[in-house]
């Protein structure tokens, strides 16, 4: 139905620009989730909502995005996008071991891989990924078996969290976005935005630099760790670094859009406002890994050669920050959603709004928010086959004394600060601590997915090519290959393996 | 016929755009080979892109190659579609741009999927 709701033109336009493959089908909870968020953002909105289209479709890239062409702004939202959050959001609640973190996102770089055309590469993810699965069912010393523990407390409240939440925090940054291309929406309130951006933007770097990752001709770091990255403080010009602000400033914009749609659906669903901040900035570090993920792995070329890759800067930093101040100037009244977002907010402990709203806790939001594109980089550099940068001596002074803004030597070496210890599966199977495990999970990702990328021939030789083979011989699909693991893991057991 | 989709952050729009006219211009083309249609693309990941749908002709395809080396600056992207292949290049080289400049003259088919063969099979029993 909503695909005909587009119209001839657009639709005859976006069939011939149809560049993603298909992933799954949208699933009813997720279409009503969709037509829920809708309807409550026209009672909000009224009739600028009213023009935006919204198409659902579930394809192997992932990725939503709203696209504006003659006046008219239509909203792909993509299924899997929120699937692939929630099922991080998963792992997070119930603490689960770090291979299960890297499973998840070795799956998600497979599907990426093969809706860019790169099938070889996406099946060797895959079959990298089954290895560290026989490793670890090998290491717990029952072979065949993946001992899986989860937090019952932790699935207990994702069961009760549900998909709409998600869905309405995506979709509702997306419409955002359309609003803010429209000048449409709560204008009054986005202007407050815009002003607090500007403000703690003099105090807070929230646009952090670009950064480069020079490789030589065999694929490897040129000249150790320091001498490798380049334009680390690579400035643009004026016109494009307003561009590149305003459009930073637009982006906190359609969270707040979405952050009002998200809290009507934690509201319904009994979550009480302490326990939704701690979920909002879960699901936002997810989607900031697995931003990072489509930024970074289109780049790695397929065999060693000589390239920069870009780690275009994080925008989460700006996120967090704009999010904390969002709640506070909420609970403030300062900012006016609907009447049932304000009441929610208000319910917000004194303490909760205190932990994120004052300047010193702003700082070290916005250094967390720094642990998606420093896993990267550490994972991407690890991952070239290049051996772990010996730390420099000074380095820990420097950080005790001026903190982050101790300069670019610091900030390089961010990755590697807290040790080989997180970028090795094999120490991590008893890890407790959620942050670790989240981040382990995604850097080990990069990693090995870079390692499958750019030596292929390795990677044959390391775990054989029983995928590979069956996909040549047409005995098995290029989807069921590469999400293959994801059984492994939910059968917890070896016995499924193709 | 192929189809080309160029994506430019949208920061570099309009330089794009210029380059692309003066290309035009020496190619000695009439502005029917401008570029039209743009479509701004907001990402969920922050990317804001200005896109166009290219389709390949003779006198378009070497408008589309000079371009690459400023597409690789630029951090562009390039996708180039034939009936069910899709090659997506994002954030690529210099030295990469040779591989575009092949697919580009022949676009690369990846094996059909398992439905497509299926497809063909009923088909085939339909006609016996």
């Amino acid at each position: 139905m909503l695909w005909y709701s587009l119209g001839p033109d657009l639709r005859r336009r976006y069939r011939k620009q149809a560049t993603r493959t298909r992933g799954f089908y949208v699933q009813r909870e997720i279409r009503a989730a969709v037509r829920s968020t809708m309807s409550y953002l026209r009672n909000w909105l009224a009739e600028d909502v009213v023009q935006i289209k919204v198409l659902p479709i579930s394809s192997g890239n992932w990725l939503s995005e709203v696209r504006r062409i003659n006046k008219i702004s239509t909203v792909i939202f993509d299924a899997e996008q929120t699937n692939a959050q929630l099922f991080l959001l998963a792992r997070k609640l119930a603490m689960e071991a770090p291979i299960f973190h890297y499973v998840e996102f070795m799956i998600r770089i497979g599907e990426l891989l093969a809706s860019l055309g790169k099938d070889i590469e996406a099946i060797r993810v895959a079959q990298l990924c089954q290895l560290r699965l026989e490793q670890f069912s090998e290491r717990s010393g029952n072979y065949g078996e993946f001992p899986r523990l989860q937090d019952p407390e932790g699935l207990e409240t994702f069961q009760r969290i549900g998909a709409a939440p998600a869905v309405a925090l995506v979709l509702g940054h997306e419409i955002g976005h359309a609003l803010v291309q429209q000048a449409a929406g709560p204008q009054a309130d986005f202007e407050i935005i815009a002003r607090e951006w500007r403000r703690l933007n003099e105090e807070l770097w929230l646009i952090p630099p670009d950064y480069f990752q020079r490789l030589d001709t065999n694929g490897r770091p040129c000249d150790g760790f320091f001498s490798s990255i380049a334009g680390v403080m690579q400035i643009p010009e004026l016109e494009q670094s307003v561009t590149i602000t305003l459009s930073v400033i637009d982006e906190s914009k359609a969270d707040f859009v979405g952050f009002v749609v998200f809290t009507h659906f934690v509201a319904e669903n009994g979550i009480s406002p302490d326990e939704s901040i701690d979920l909002l900035f879960s699901l936002f570090l997810a989607a900031e890994r697995l931003s990072v993920v489509q930024r970074l792995i289109p780049q790695i070329p397929n065999h060693p050669m000589r390239k920069a890759i870009h780690f275009r800067f994080p925008l989460l930093p700006s996120r967090f920050v704009m999010l904390a101040t969002i709640i506070k100037l909420v609970s403030e009244g300062a900012l006016r959603p609907p009447d049932d977002v304000a009441t929610y907010w208000k319910r917000c402990s004194h303490q909760s709004i205190q932990d994120i709203s004052t300047m010193g806790n702003l700082k070290r939001i916005a250094l967390i928010a720094e642990n998606p594109g420093s896993a990267a980089r550490g994972g991407l550099y690890l991952g070239t086959g290049a051996p772990f940068p010996p730390r420099r001596p000074g380095l820990n002074f420097l950080g005790a004394r001026y903190g982050p803004s101790a300069g670019n030597m610091l900030w390089e070496y961010l990755p590697f600060a807290k040790g080989e210890y997180m970028y090795e599966l094999s120490n991590l199977d008893d890890e407790e601590d959620p942050a670790i495990q989240g981040n382990s999970g995604f850097a080990c990702a990069i990693r090995d997915s870079t390692r499958a990328i750019m030596l292929g021939d390795t990677i044959d030789e390391m775990c054989g090519t029983s995928i590979l083979t069956a996909w040549k011989a047409r005995k098995v699909q290029l989807w069921d290959a590469i999400r293959s693991p994801r059984l492994l893991v939910m059968d917890r057991s070896l016995s499924s393996k193709i | 016929m192929a189809d080309v989709l160029i994506r430019v952050p949208a920061e570099f729009e309009h330089e794009f755009t210029t380059l692309w006219k003066q290309l035009r211009l020496f190619e000695g083309l009439d502005s029917s080979a401008d570029l039209d249609n743009r479509e701004s693309v907001d990402r969920f990941d922050g990317h804001a892109l200005a896109e166009w749908v290219v389709t390949l002709s003779s006198a378009v395809t070497p408008l589309v190659t000079a371009v690459l080396g400023y597409l690789a600056a630029r951090r562009g992207e390039v996708v180039i579609k034939e009936g069910d292949s899709i090659q997506e290049y994002r954030g690529f080289s210099p030295s990469e741009i040779e591989t575009i400049y092949n697919a580009l003259k022949r676009p690369q088919s990846r094996p059909p999927s398992l439905s497509k063969k299926f497809r063909s099979r009923k088909r085939g029993r339909t006609k016996g």
